[in-house]
């Protein structure tokens, strides 16, 4: 009977990594890629958009590995670079959106796709999903860190360059746009 | 329905979402391709090296070298369907006989790259893909004088960082105009 291999731990893989250890960099895509992808996914509310930024966010993270001592969880460091790179991605659709105007058979594509990354068909989730991405923006990336995603109200504040309060202000009106829209 | 009751009824809502949701498609091929890049850059300053490992720089440049023809070939006749542009460079990666060279991943993620390139460039105006088009001229141009004195002195290790350096030069700027043609939308649209 063989015996089982231990499989390395995560701060393991992140030292392998760090020595250019592609494999165990590969070993953390995989563990923490789709929780990066539904942070990109709803903050961005387009599919193409944030397999985009989960690319990039991986690359700066290996560019930057040697940066990482160990004070926060990796994925928590990670998280934060994946933030930033769909913040990046904000910034410029707003000036893009300023020049153009989206047309309404380009928006329903992109409700389409976007709803295939969900992975989810018509139903209770779906509509939760479509309430979220209805939010402002302001209020939905504020609502994707905290409200879904676990961040404190001062990681988010400080990842999304905001005062603690103005966070918890826009959490609460997300929470209020999506009782109104959610709960008859 | 108090505040009360309507906060643990979103709570009951929300708590159904998936908070792990993976990508439609498997990113980690053209990950896998930047982090090589940036090695080869990297190379000569920072991360451990196994002996012999230009050869495998050498072999990527070379591809790279014979895929940025192809490239020019498809901005050239756009045209030419996606199809036999795949048939195209695999025909010039069994002709060098890199695959060995190569690692898992490599050339299907720059067959992706080329692809989706002219795609990319489809969506931009005429006087942007021209400036783009000049853009690959002129690294093409520096591809072409390096390797022409590599042929001359093949063991210059210079001239070997310098192809690669180029190439990987030509393979972001591919990438950085897909990445900036997502913001444009289609002619169609």
């Amino acid at each position: 009977m063989r015996e089982p291999v231990d499989q390395p731990t995560e701060t393991e893989l992140v030292a392998l990594a760090q020595g250019g250890d592609h494999a165990a960099f590969e070993a953390l895509y995989r563990a923490h890629s789709g929780r990066v992808h539904a942070l990109c996914l709803r903050m961005t509310c387009n599919a193409a958009l944030a397999d985009d930024c989960v690319q990039e966010a991986f690359v700066q993270a290996w560019r930057k590995l040697s940066s990482f001592q160990g004070a926060s969880a990796f994925g928590t460091w990670l998280y934060r670079i994946a933030v930033n790179e769909v913040l990046g991605v904000q910034r410029r659709d707003r000036r893009r959106v300023t020049h153009l105007q989206v047309v309404g058979e380009e928006e329903r594509t992109e409700e389409l796709e976007y709803s295939h990354s969900l992975g989810l068909e018509a139903g209770e989730e779906m509509d939760v999903e479509q309430a979220v991405r209805a939010l402002p923006e302001g209020a939905r990336n504020v609502f994707v860190m905290v409200g879904l995603h676990g961040y404190s109200h001062e990681e988010a504040a400080s990842a999304l360059g905001v005062a603690v309060g103005t966070c918890k202000a826009q959490l609460h009106r997300a929470r209020q746009l999506l009782a109104k829209r959610l709960i008859p | 329905m108090n505040e009360r009751e309507m906060n643990e009824a979103l709570d009951a809502r929300l708590a159904k979402l998936a908070r792990d949701i993976p990508p439609g498609r498997d990113l980690w091929p053209q990950i896998s391709a930047r982090l090589r890049d940036d090695d080869q850059i990297v190379a000569p300053i920072g991360r451990n090296r196994v002996r012999g490992v230009w050869w495998w720089q050498l072999g990527a440049a070379a591809v790279l070298v014979a895929l940025s023809s192809l490239t020019t070939y498809g901005l050239m006749s756009r045209q030419k369907a996606a199809s036999e542009r795949v048939a195209a460079v695999e025909f010039v990666q069994h002709e060098l006989g890199a695959a060995s060279f190569l690692p898992a991943g490599y050339v299907q993620a720059r067959q992706e790259l080329s692809v989706a390139f002219d795609e990319s460039l489809a969506r931009l105006s005429p006087e942007t893909q021209q400036v783009v088009e000049t853009n690959l001229r002129d690294i093409e141009r520096s591809l072409k004088q390096i390797s022409d004195a590599l042929a001359r002195d093949p063991g210059n290790a210079t001239l070997q960082q310098l192809l690669v350096a180029a190439s990987t030069q030509e393979l972001r700027y591919l990438d950085e105009v897909r990445r900036l043609a997502l913001n444009v939308p289609s002619k169609g649209a």
